[in-house]
C-alpha cells in the first residue's frame, strides 16, 4: 500500500535548507504530527488513504512547508546572503539570456514569413565605415549594396550568437539548479516575492526600452533591426507577465507562513 | 478575515497555550482549535516554524519525549515567555477595545 506520508516528507525533504540537524527536527515533527492527524481522522470513519490525504492537506503544500522552515532555520549570516544574493543575481542573468535566445529564434522565424529586411534591416539613417562596408561585402559578395550586405550579417550574427547566447543561459539555470540541491548549497532562500518583484520589474523596463528602441529603429551595440527589437521587447513583456504571476501567486499564499513575533 | 487575523498575534496565542500546558505540536493546534470554537484552523504546517522562532527568541523551550513509543517534541513555556505573553496580551486588549469604542460597542 502506498505512503502517503512517507511521499509528502520526501518532497518536503528535497526542499529542505539549513543545518541538517534543524531539517532533521522538522522531518521528525510533521511525521509525529501526520500520523497523529491521520489516526484521529481514521477514527471519524476514513480510510488510512483518505485520512493521510487529508492530513496532509491540513498541513499544507510541501513546497511551502519547506519554504517556511528555510525562512526560520538560519539567522541572519552576511555570507549566506552574498551567496543567496550571488546565486539569485546568476539565475536572473541565465533567464535573460534564455529569453534573449527565444527572442532571436522568434526573430528568426518571423523572418521566414515576412522578409530579412523587415526583422534585421540595416537603418537607411546608420552610416557604416568604409571598412565595415568592405568587411561585410566580403562575406556577403551577392549583397546589391552595403546596406543590404549590413542586414545579412545582422541576420546571420544575431539568430546564431543570440541563440548561443539562449543556450548559454540554459547550462547556466542547470548548473545553478544542481549547485541548489547539493549538500554544500546550505544557505537561506531568499523570499519568493523579492526575486520574482526584481524578474517582474527588469523584465518590464526591458520590454519598454525595446520597443522604444523599435520605434525609433535605433542601433545600438552593433545590433538594430525593428523586427528583431519588437521580438525582444515581446519576449522581455512576455517573461514580466509570468514573473509577476509568481509574485501574485507567493503574495496570496496564506499569511501565517510568514508570521512574525509582533 | 480568517486569514488576517495571525500575523502579529499566533505567537500570543501559541503562548497562551502553553501557559496553561506543555503541548506538542499536534496538541497545540488542537488546542487553538478547540478553545477558539474552530475560529483559528490555520494551515498546520504553519505552526512549526513559529514555534521554532519562539524557542530561538527564548519565549519557549521544548525536548524530546518518547514515552509514546515515537519521538515527540514537547514545547514548554519560560519565564520570558510568560512576559511576553502578557505584554502581547495587553497589547491585544487596547487595540481590542480602540477596535470596540469606533464600532460602538464598549460596555
Amino acid at each position: 500500500m502506498s505512503d502517503f506520508i512517507d511521499q509528502y516528507l520526501e518532497k518536503i525533504a528535497r526542499d529542505l535548507q539549513g543545518p541538517a540537524i534543524e531539517s532533521h527536527r522538522t522531518l521528525l515533527e510533521t511525521e509525529d504530527h501526520l500520523r497523529l492527524s491521520a489516526a484521529d481522522l481514521m477514527k471519524t470513519g476514513l480510510s488510512e488513504d483518505d485520512a493521510q490525504k487529508e492530513a496532509i492537506s491540513r498541513f499544507g503544500k510541501a513546497r511551502e512547508v519547506a519554504e517556511a522552515h528555510n525562512a526560520e532555520a538560519w539567522g541572519f549570516s552576511l555570507i549566506g546572503t552574498l551567496v543567496a544574493l550571488s546565486t539569485k543575481a546568476a539565475e536572473l542573468i541565465a533567464m535573460a539570456f534564455v529569453a534573449i535566445g527565444v527572442s532571436a529564434a522568434i526573430a528568426y522565424i518571423v523572418s521566414l514569413f515576412t522578409s530579412v529586411q523587415a526583422v534585421f534591416g540595416l537603418p537607411t539613417t546608420a552610416l557604416p565605415s568604409i571598412q565595415t562596408c568592405s568587411y561585410w561585402l566580403s562575406i556577403h559578395p551577392t549583397a546589391a549594396n552595403c546596406q543590404q550586405a549590413g542586414t545579412w550579417e545582422a541576420a546571420h550574427d544575431m539568430t546564431w550568437m543570440l541563440g548561443a547566447l539562449g543556450i548559454v543561459g540554459l547550462i547556466i539555470l542547470a548548473l545553478v539548479r544542481g549547485w541548489k540541491q547539493t549538500r554544500f548549497y546550505s544557505i537561506k532562500s531568499l523570499p519568493t516575492t523579492l526575486s520574482s518583484a526584481i524578474a517582474t520589474t527588469m523584465f518590464f523596463v526591458a520590454a519598454v526600452a525595446l520597443f522604444a528602441f523599435g520605434l525609433s529603429d535605433a542601433v545600438i551595440a552593433g545590433s538594430w533591426g525593428r523586427g528583431m527589437w519588437y521580438s525582444e521587447s515581446a519576449t522581455a513583456l512576455m517573461a514580466s507577465i509570468i514573473s509577476g504571476f509568481l509574485l501574485l501567486r507567493a503574495i496570496r499564499r496564506p499569511l501565517g507562513m510568514n508570521n512574525s513575533f509582533n | 478575515m480568517k486569514e488576517n487575523w495571525n500575523a502579529g498575534n499566533l505567537d500570543t496565542l501559541l503562548l497562551g497555550i502553553l501557559r496553561q500546558q506543555s503541548a506538542h505540536g499536534y496538541e497545540l493546534i488542537q488546542k487553538l482549535k478547540e478553545t477558539s470554537e474552530g475560529v483559528f484552523d490555520l494551515p498546520e504546517g504553519t505552526v512549526y516554524p513559529s514555534l521554532h522562532r519562539l524557542e530561538k527568541s527564548g519565549a519557549i523551550s521544548s525536548s524530546w519525549d518518547s514515552t509514546s513509543g515515537r519521538r515527540r517534541r514537547i514545547y514548554e513555556i519560560t519565564p520570558n515567555g510568560r512576559a511576553a505573553f502578557q505584554s502581547g496580551k495587553k497589547a491585544w486588549a487596547k487595540y481590542s477595545y480602540s477596535v470596540n469604542m469606533v464600532l460602538g460597542m464598549s460596555s
